[in-house]
Parts: C-alpha cells; structure tokens; sequence
C-alpha cells in the first residue's frame, strides 16, 4: 500500500521539474534579451544624443545679428555677424584700439580719436553680447537639438522612442582649445608701431591666439578659437568640463563667445528612462585675415611759393602740381638811386613734369622711406600681404593729372568683403567707392615724419626784369597723419612742398 | 520498469520543451547582436559621409567605413543600401543592411536581412560667406 502512494506521488515528477526548469530558463532569457536589448538600446540614445549635439555645434553658426555701423564691413554676405566672422569684428576693433594707443604714444591722439576707439569697442562688445545672448537661448539650441532628435528613434526602447533635451539639465557652455588657433590670421607688419598679438603657426599662416585675451588702449580683446582643418566634432565630456565657462573662467574676457556645447539628453516615449550627455565643439570652417575692409590712406600735395627781395617776404602763392610760370613780384618799387620796378617771375611746379604718383612723391632727394612705412602700415590693415614693391607697382601706374589729392583704397569682388585689390585714384577723377567719404578726414594730429633736402635753383628756377642776383630754394616736409579706421581714414600723408624765390635790386 | 520508463518518457518530454527554447535564445542573442552591431555600422557610415562635401564623395566615404567596420561572425555580408546627402536639409541619412545567418535555422528561415538608418548633420561643408 505504501509502495503504491510512493509510486503514485512520484509520478510525473520529472515532467514537472523540466516545466519548472523551462519557466525558469525562459524568465533568464527574458531578463538577458531585456539586458541586450537596453544596452543596445543606451546605445542608441547615446547616438541619437552625439547627432543631436553635433547638430546644434554645426546649426550654431546660423545665429547671427545685425552689425553696428562702425563694422558694417565686417557683416558676411547676408549682413549679419555670425559665431563665423566675430572674429572680425574683434579683430577690426582691435586695430582701431591699437592705432589709437599708438597715436597716444606718438602724441598725435585726439579726443576724438580716443573717443572713436572708445566707440569701437563699445560696438564689438554690443555685437558680442548680442551674440552670445542668442547662442546661449535654450529655446534655440532645443530647437535646433529636437530638428535631428526627432529623426533618431531609440527602437530598442519601444515603438516612438526618441531623445529630447533634459528639462533638468540645462545647456553648459565652454571654451574649448583655449591658446589654440582662432579664424583670424595676421601678420606682425599689419600692427602699428608698440601693438602685439600672441599667434600660433598653422600651415604657411599665424593666428590669433583665441581665448588668450590682449590688451590694446587698455581694452581687452578676446578671440574665439576655431582650429583651421576642423569640423565641428564631438569631445570628450572631462575635455568639456575642464573648459567650461563657470568652472574655467577665462581671465579678463568680457562675455567671452562659446565653442563648445553640452546637453543632456533623455529618451521619451520608452518604457526605461535613459539619458545620455553629449559634448560637442563648433567650427564655422571659414578663415578671414584681420583687416579694416573699407578703409583708405590719402596721399596730397601742397605746394607753395614764398617770394622774397632782398631777403624781404613780399607775396606767397601757391601753385598747382604741373609747370606753371608765376609772377610773384609785380612792380615792385626800386628805390633811388636807380629807381623804377623789379619784376620777378619763377617756373614752378616742375618737380611734377611727366610725373607719375610713384616719382612726385619722390621729386626731391630726402630720405622717403620712412613716409612710406607709415602709409604701408596702413594699407596693411585692409590687406596683410601688401608689399612696399606693391606700392611702388600702383603708385607707378597712377597718373598725376595735376591732382592735389589721391586716395589708396580697396575694391572687392566678394560680398563678404575678403579679397581686397589696393587701387589708387585722385580727387580729379571722381570714381571713389560709396563707402568712402573725402570729407572725413583724419581723426589724428599731424607730425612731421621726414624732411627733403634743400635744392638751389632746381627743379623750379626763377627770373627777375632788371639786374641782379637770383635764384630758388626747393624744399618739402613731409607730414603724416594717422587716423584710427573709424571713419574709414587711415591716415593722410601730406607733402609740402615749398619753393623760395629770391630776387635783390642789384647796384 | 514501468517507473523508470515513465521518467524517461517525462525528461524526454521535458527536453522536448527546453531544447527549442534554448536554440531559439541563440537565434534572438545572434538577432539582437547583429542589429545591435548593424546599427553601429549605419552610424560609422552616416558620420563619414557627413564629413565629405559631396553626394559622390559621401557615398564613397560610406563605403571604406563599412569596410573598416568590425562585423559580428554570425554576418553574412554587410552593406551601404543608401546614402541621402541632403545640403538643404543638412543632414546625412545612411541605411545599411546586414544579411544574417540564423545559427539554429527556423523552417524555412534560414538568413535575415536587418536593416538600420542612421541620420546625422553634415559638418563637411563650411558656414556660409
């Protein structure tokens, strides 16, 4: 009997114990396909989530404002500053900045050049500010976050899983490659006399240091960097957190313009809340060289002639820039014993005889050398690789026609304003380019910058009607004025030329 | 006798049930890792192709990082189905697929095709001038 009960709670046992073994069994492989498939799942959140954020580094660049006046030419082809060509904008404030401290040092400042390099800053700062303002609107960058999120499903997480930003985490803003190269190349011979600028070799070309504040009129300036050969990439989040505006702040750099984002983003719409953070930097892939685009240096002749007799001032003319016969002494009484009138006339202008710009400039012996570093300078401001044997090439070419005044300007072919070709042409011929305005001047002091030698009785000659001693004394001064950029004048370079004719009464 | 051919005949019935679902996890880990890995091809391919400047030059870019791609063993071949290089849109889209051998084939179901997209933005081109 006992056998039988044994028997029968024994059978089916085994049947049981592999049912028991297959729920088993099968629960594991439930819980290893759930595991497999929220790794893969992470996976692709975490991708969705670097596309995401790669998104918003390449959509950046869209951002842009409207410029203040002063950086018009500064403005891409739609007008706008973008994250692309701030740098420009830096970079042209810097110059005036610049220009002015060294026309401080030089004592040729103004207060109205002082104020115009003011007004610069105050400009770019207005630009920047405006800039970061939109880089750093949540809205926007969600925005821009949700235009490829919404194309990225997390499928392993459930039907419709995508990714959206976190509402708990905010966006983090850094500085990444600080030291490292900017957009901005530049050469050390575009700078004015005392300015430096800290720059990194890159291929053939140096650039500004970006997120290395530089000081000018005691102004900082601060560039952003963008490595030349980048696109905007993702980096790795301790690379970000070590650069990142709050716990990295850069010293002496006013609302400084972010490379770098970082989000947090989080899977919607599936059953495990997953989130992943993303890093990723910015790179406009655009290289501008620094320059003040519309700008120009004028170059103008005065010529004067002071009449003498007897070593007595007796009249000052002026006289134009070809031969010319003047009588600067007309009746001039000849006291008893021999009585009568001294009539004295002078061939002047002469130094200006088939003259082109290149050889009036050059018309008396002096060293000129100097004069035409300082204009040099100048044009190097509107385009880096403009040499003296260039200048000497347009000043060549450029006919007197009897002109007072000529103006060295750029024409551009590009709208973006980067391709500048240095053209020459006087106030005779009235084809100036609409941004440039010969009314405004200079906003700097003159000063003399060279001497030419004294030279008896040539290029210019004088006559008198009776007889007597005679001759001429041809000199010039050469003057520069320099100018900040504001009101697109570089500066002016004055020749003043001055021819003294001497007549005496004769016994 | 009759109790050891009843215990038999259970553990038969027992492996009857288990054997098959155990092959079966082979087959849904296999699936699974391939989609997994398939997906990760599908992303290489998308980010190479968004690096280029061109249709032509994303597709081909597509190709090499498919042929650099690390393929699980179950993969019969793997590759670049489309390549939508899209400048208005500024995005990349990527499609790969993946043929598969099923290590315990299912009747009639022997090789799957697995397919995965991949979008992600075109940074091979500058900002505007």
């Amino acid at each position: 009997m006992k056998t039988t009960k044994q028997n029968r709670s024994e059978r089916g046992i085994s049947l049981i114990l592999s049912c028991v073994c297959a729920a088993l069994f099968i629960a594991l492989i439930y819980i290893a396909f759930h595991y497999s498939t929220l790794t893969a799942g992470s996976q692709q959140v975490r991708n969705a989530v670097d596309a995401a954020t790669l998104n918003v580094s390449k959509r950046v660049v869209d951002l842009g404002t409207p410029p203040q006046p002063i950086f018009k030419d500064c403005a891409d082809s739609s007008g706008s500053i973008r994250l692309t060509n701030i740098n420009r904008v830096w970079g042209k404030a810097y110059l005036i900045n610049a220009n002015v401290e060294a026309m401080e040092r030089d004592s040729q400042s103004t207060p109205l050049s002082t104020q115009n390099a003011d007004q610069a800053y105050m400009q770019a700062q207005a630009i920047n500010d405006s800039l970061v303002q939109q880089l750093k609107s949540r809205t926007i960058l969600d925005e821009y976050f949700k235009q490829l999120a919404e194309k990225r499903t997390a499928g392993l997480l459930g039907q419709g899983a995508t990714v959206s930003t976190s509402q708990s985490n905010s966006w983090s803003f850094g500085m990444i490659d600080r030291g490292c190269e900017s957009n901005l190349s530049f050469d050390t011979k575009q700078l004015p006399g005392y300015a430096t600028l800290p720059g990194v070799g890159s291929g053939s070309k140096t650039y500004i240091q970006g997120y290395s504040p530089v000081t000018a009129h005691k102004r900082s300036f601060c560039f952003t960097s963008f490595r030349p050969n980048e696109m905007p990439h993702l980096i790795s989040d301790p690379y970000f957190d070590k650069n990142e505006e709050t716990k990295n702040a850069i010293a002496n750099a006013v609302n400084p313009i972010p490379n770098a984002f970082k989000v947090t983003g989080v899977a919607t719409n599936s059953k495990t809340p997953l989130s992943a953070a993303a890093s990723a930097v910015a790179n406009p892939q655009r290289q501008y060289t620094l320059a003040i685009p519309h700008a120009y240096v004028a170059i103008q002749f005065t010529n004067r002639a002071k009449w003498y007799v007897e070593g007595k001032k007796v009249n000052e003319t002026s006289y134009g820039a070809k031969p010319e016969e003047q009588w600067g002494v007309r009746n001039y009484p000849i006291p008893p014993p021999k009585g009568g009138t001294l009539n004295g006339y002078a061939s002047l202008g002469n130094e200006y005889a088939k003259a082109n710009l290149w050889q009036a400039i050059n018309a008396l012996p002096g060293d000129h050398t100097q004069p035409l570093k300082k204009v040099l300078q100048r044009i190097q401001e509107i385009k880096a690789d403009f040499s003296m044997s260039d200048l000497q090439q347009i000043l060549e070419k450029q006919q007197f026609q009897n002109a007072g005044k000529f103006y060295i300007y750029p024409t551009y072919k590009t709208c973006d304003l980067t391709d500048p070709q240095i053209k020459v042409t006087s106030d005779k011929e009235l084809n100036l380019p609409a941004w440039l305005d010969p009314t405004k001047g200079t906003d700097g002091l003159e000063a003399v910058v060279a001497t030419e030698e004294m030279q008896k009785d040539e290029p210019n000659y004088n006559w008198q009607s009776t007889k007597g001693e005679h001759h001429t004394e041809v000199s010039g001064t050469i003057k520069w004025a320099p100018g900040s950029g504001v009101n697109t004048c570089l500066g002016e370079l004055r020749l003043d030329r001055l021819t003294e004719c001497y007549f005496s009464i004769g016994q | 006798m009759r109790r050891k051919g009843q215990s038999l005949v259970e553990s038969l019935v027992g492996l009857m049930i288990l054997i098959p679902i155990g092959l079966a996890a082979f087959d849904v880990v296999t699936m699974v890792s391939c989609y997994h890995a398939n997906e990760q091809v599908a992303d290489s391919c998308a980010r190479a192709a968004a690096t280029r400047a061109d249709q032509g030059a994303a597709v081909k870019a597509a190709e090499d990082a498919v042929e650099h791609s690390q393929i699980p063993g179950a993969a019969l071949s793997v590759g670049v189905q489309s390549i939508e290089y899209n400048l208005g849109t500024g995005m990349v889209t990527a499609v790969t697929t993946m043929q598969i051998k099923l290590p315990v084939p299912l009747p009639y179901v022997s090789q799957m095709t697995i397919k995965s997209t991949a979008v992600v933005p075109i940074v091979g081109t500058p900002a505007p001038q």
